[in-house]
């Protein structure tokens, strides 16, 4: 499944709520639909998919997938997870988080079976990503478009959650790959602009390696929660003070962070090399991911900083906060 | 005492001292705040060579320095020959982590992944020569249309050398469209699988030989000397270099010479491998294959007082403090005559600062035996009592300091002067620079007399070692590890009786065998937080290494900045070993187990 050099046009892009959404679906005739969730030890992995199915019970048309984690297969919320999906006649499947191209695969096969049974009627295909690694779902948005035929729908879901106060893993210079873009040869300046959240002894660890020339920092404002803004604020003082810029993205409009995390790439560019380090909310490192992808050009690159889950790796159970919010873009395929 | 920072109260303009690295500077920045020290002008040889710096220590100006383009702009009588014989022209060419991390092949075998190496970091340098090339073009040749017939001879030699596709070369008449052809192989690097790889041409084959099989010609054709003019790839950032990668740049430095000559910056433990690519052939230190040459100076060289002036007077001009001979100690004021410490310690306490005063408070403090002995000097005219006053007062000083500064409310001036901050920095331009920073905003706001600058620097040092645990990998550890050393040396300095301390320790062995440990003293000497002895960077740290924290400790542990007597730190329990810790808790029970001592090294 290789979706190198595929530069996303994203066409219709739009921002929603679940709610919105679930008002106009209902309103609307059914459509075929292909929901992929997740399973694992955090509460919020059924959220959405609870809501969803409370309003839009599972039709014929409608199906759902369930991609249960190999990882940590008895923690926290896990079996009450599995013990809802299998209420509900689905059994999840058993994935490893570090298995990107076994998922990808895995989609493709059920997105391409779903349009096959379609004969030609608009499909709507739903993700969930709320609780997945960033190695599964920074590459979806890319496979499905290309899937997808230009009358289809891709919708992406977020669920805000609650975070309890707690420790985070570091990370060395082993835990870098470059997810998205290229750098340019010998760069005579760069820019570092860097996602916040709340792993403080991350960041610094992050902020350590890339020891960076010009540095922009970016968090998310307004949060799932009001204090959310201040708790990562002050979390991440020192890195903060260290940055030349700083500016805030809304975590509830997909499209509106994408587009000023953008901006800011485009402009910096100006001057030299810019390297995106996301970290924070899902929204927004998946929004910088795409960002290279994206606007297509050399000398714009997207790092991923590996988690590494050693020994000492404790899960934390994700509580769900509020509605969900995602966004949503048509497929490019020509029938 | 008063110095010229006064001028700076009330200033709003940009605190010149914000920008502590060079990376950020052009090429006339890197110039205007370049300081030549006796180090720059030795780098200027035939030999390959491995640059060990701490984080901060100056590596990157000092490539940058080496080039072409900067050299050519610095007035300097030594540079001006340089130039004018063009006997070493450099280039510059940094390795990027985004340029490591980005390479393809990340999941193919390791053979391959050399493939991509080698592609891109021959791109990276042909495209940096080309720079200078390009550079040393419009200056050595005035007339336009000379020039321009020079550059196209050049194109001419290198494009068919370059280009495997032969039509393609005939389609390159210009230095631009040299370096397009090399953006060219690289961004399309990633569309090439093993045999497209091999089917390039010379840049995936060996390392730098494209540029090491044009060089003889462009040399001639640039109308220079080839006997005498040396290459020097001035190569930055070799910290984020993998095993393999080193081995192939070994396998370079091992069977390549001049016209060719690598200079290579990186950490000091970060050349984690002598190997080449040959199996059961390593390259030889010492002049052989290469040398090692260590980079940090010591914080009391004239080079980095120089260094320190140059500094200052160059930012310090940028807000209105103007004057060609300003120094460290014009902007702070000098304290008595010599601005040393028992200077600092007679303003606090005029009343004890005599020699008498100071003999009989070190006797009072020193054991029995000791004080004794002491005393018995005082009475022999010849000896007196120099020798301990050399040896016992910088901890006497430093007792007593902390002894006033823990009444209530009272702040002492005992961490101010130029010398304490030279010594802070302990030899580190980049520190130095922080240290200016933050100096510069009190400065603004009120006075910079020795007690605004003793709190200037104990809040520096207490937010230098809070950034510690943010250090990868093994920093929450290394936190832990200095707190520990620092309180068990400062112990030895303010309990009774005093013994003659300093910042200095070694490791048992029990200590160095475990990987966690071994791994963070590693990282804390890489990142400036201890030091170490020279050898035990070239040859590998052990128990005869000799530790100190860095002098910035000295501040928050009180501890005289300065060697003492030798003590080995040894741990109560056997060590179990444990993996690397990637979280407070898992950090919080690493240390749980490092409960470190200190034993007096001459009872060994």
């Amino acid at each position: 499944m290789t979706l190198t050099n595929e530069r996303p046009v994203f066409r219709g892009i739009g921002t929603s709520t679940q709610s919105d959404w679930l008002k106009a679906a209902t309103d609307a005739p059914a459509r075929r639909r292909l929901f992929i969730v997740t399973s694992g030890y955090e509460a919020r992995n059924t959220r959405w998919i609870e809501r969803t199915l409370d309003v839009l019970a599972l039709p014929d048309k409608a199906s759902c997938m369930v991609v249960g984690f190999k990882d940590f297969p008895a923690a926290l919320s896990r079996s009450r997870n599995d013990e809802f999906y299998r209420k509900r006649g689905i059994e999840p499947s058993a994935e490893s988080s570090e298995q990107q191209e076994a998922f990808l695969e895995r989609i493709n096969v059920a997105v391409v079976t779903l349009l096959a049974e379609s004969a030609g009627e608009p499909v709507e295909v739903h993700v969930d990503y709320s609780c997945m690694p960033r190695l599964w779902y920074c590459r979806l948005p890319l496979l499905l478009e290309k899937v997808l035929r230009r009358q289809d729908k891709a919708y992406f879901w977020y669920t805000p959650g609650l975070y309890p106060e707690t420790e985070y893993p570091t990370a060395g210079v082993e835990d870098f790959h470059v997810f998205s873009g290229r750098p340019s040869l010998g760069a005579a300046y760069r820019t570092h602009i860097f996602g916040l959240g709340f792993d403080r002894t991350r960041s610094q660890a992050i902020w350590s390696i890339i020891d960076p020339q010009n540095l922009v920092c970016f968090y998310a404002d307004p949060a799932s929660k009001p204090e959310y803004v201040d708790r990562v604020k002050n979390d991440n003082r020192i890195v903060l003070s260290a940055a030349n810029y700083t500016f805030t993205v809304p975590i509830h409009d997909f499209v509106l962070a994408y587009s000023k995390i953008a901006a800011v790439a485009s402009e910096f560019q100006y001057f030299g090399d810019v390297i995106l380090v996301p970290d924070g909310p899902k929204p927004l490192i998946l929004a910088a991911s795409l960002v290279p992808l994206r606007l297509g050009r050399k000398g714009i690159t997207c790092f991923h900083v590996k988690r590494r889950k050693e020994e000492d790796f404790k899960p934390v159970d994700v509580q769900p906060l509020s509605d969900p919010v995602g966004f949503h873009f048509c497929g490019r395929r020509d029938e | 005492m008063s110095g010229l920072s006064y001028k700076l109260k009330g200033y709003k303009g940009g605190n010149p001292f914000q920008e502590s690295q060079a990376r950020t500077y052009g090429d006339e920045k890197v110039v205007g705040e370049f300081f030549p020290t006796s180090f720059f002008w030795s780098l200027f040889n035939e030999q390959h060579e491995i640059l060990l710096g701490t984080r901060g220590s100056g590596k990157t100006i000092l490539l940058k320095m080496l080039t072409y383009s900067c050299l050519r702009r610095f007035n300097h009588p030594q540079a001006r020959d340089y130039i004018a014989k063009k006997s070493f022209l450099g280039f510059y060419v940094p390795l990027h982590l985004e340029f490591i991390a980005s390479l393809p092949g990340m999941e193919a075998s390791e053979a391959e992944r050399l493939l991509y190496f080698r592609l891109a970091f021959n791109c990276v340098t042909a495209k940096s020569l080309l720079t200078q090339v390009a550079d040393i073009l419009s200056n050595t040749e005035e007339d336009p249309k000379k020039r321009l017939q020079k550059e196209a001879q050049i194109v001419d030699h290198i494009a068919p050398m370059w280009c495997h596709d032969k039509e393609q070369a005939k389609k390159i008449s210009s230095i631009r469209d040299l370096e397009w052809y090399v953006d060219l192989l690289y961004n399309n690097m990633d569309t090439l699988n093993k045999e497209g790889l091999e089917g390039i041409g010379q840049f995936s084959k060996k390392l730098m030989s494209p540029i090491v099989n044009i060089l003889p010609r462009l040399t001639v054709d640039l109308g220079f000397d080839l006997q005498h003019t040396n290459w020097i790839a001035c190569i930055d950032e070799a910290e984020f270099l993998s095993e393999p990668f080193i081995r192939c740049i070994n396998t370079f430095l091992r069977s390549e010479k001049r016209p060719l000559v690598v200079k290579m910056a990186t950490l000091p433990f970060k050349h984690s491998t002598r190997e080449t690519l040959v199996e059961g052939v390593s390259i030889e230190p010492g002049g052989n294959d290469f040398n090692y040459r260590i980079i940090d100076a010591p914080w009391d060289s004239a080079d980095f007082e120089g260094l320190c002036n140059n500094i200052c007077r160059v930012r310090l001009a940028r807000c209105g403090i103007v004057d060609s001979d300003l120094t460290l100690e014009k902007f702070l004021g000098v304290v008595g005559q010599n601005d040393d410490l028992i200077d600092y310690f007679r303003l606090e306490l005029p009343k004890e600062a005599t020699e008498e005063k100071i003999l009989e408070g070190i006797k009072e403090s020193l054991s029995q035996r000791r004080g004794d002995h002491l005393w018995s000097l005082l009475e022999d005219k010849e000896k007196r009592g120099k020798p301990y006053l050399n040896k016992y007062s910088p901890v006497y000083f430093m007792r007593r300091m902390r002894e006033e500064n823990s009444k209530g409310a009272r702040v002492v001036g005992w961490f101010a002067g130029a010398k304490m901050i030279r010594r802070i920095a302990d030899g580190n331009p980049r520190r130095f620079i922080q240290i200016m920073n933050a100096l510069v905003e009190q400065a603004r706001e009120g006075e910079l007399d020795p007690k605004d600058q003793h709190r200037v620097l104990t809040r520096f040092s207490k937010s230098v070692l809070g950034e510690s645990e943010a250090l990868q990998r093994y920093g929450l550890v290394l936190r832990g590890l200095i707190a520990q050393i620092g309180e068990l040396l400062a112990d030895r300095v303010h309990k009774d009786p005093m013994v003659n301390g300093g910042c200095n320790f070694r490791v048992g062995r029990d200590l160095i065998e475990d990987h966690l440990v071994l791994g963070a003293l590693k990282l804390a000497v890489d990142f400036l937080h201890m030091r170490v002895d020279e050898d035990s960077v070239l040859h590998g740290i052990g128990e005869h290494s000799d530790f100190r924290l860095c002098f910035l400790y000295g501040v928050e542990y009180w501890i005289p900045m300065r060697k003492g007597d030798a003590f080995v730190l040894r741990n109560r329990h056997r060590l179990v070993n444990l993996g690397v810790p990637t979280t407070r808790q898992g950090a919080e029970r690493a240390l749980a187990q490092i409960q470190l001592e200190l034993f007096d090294d001459t009872h060994e």
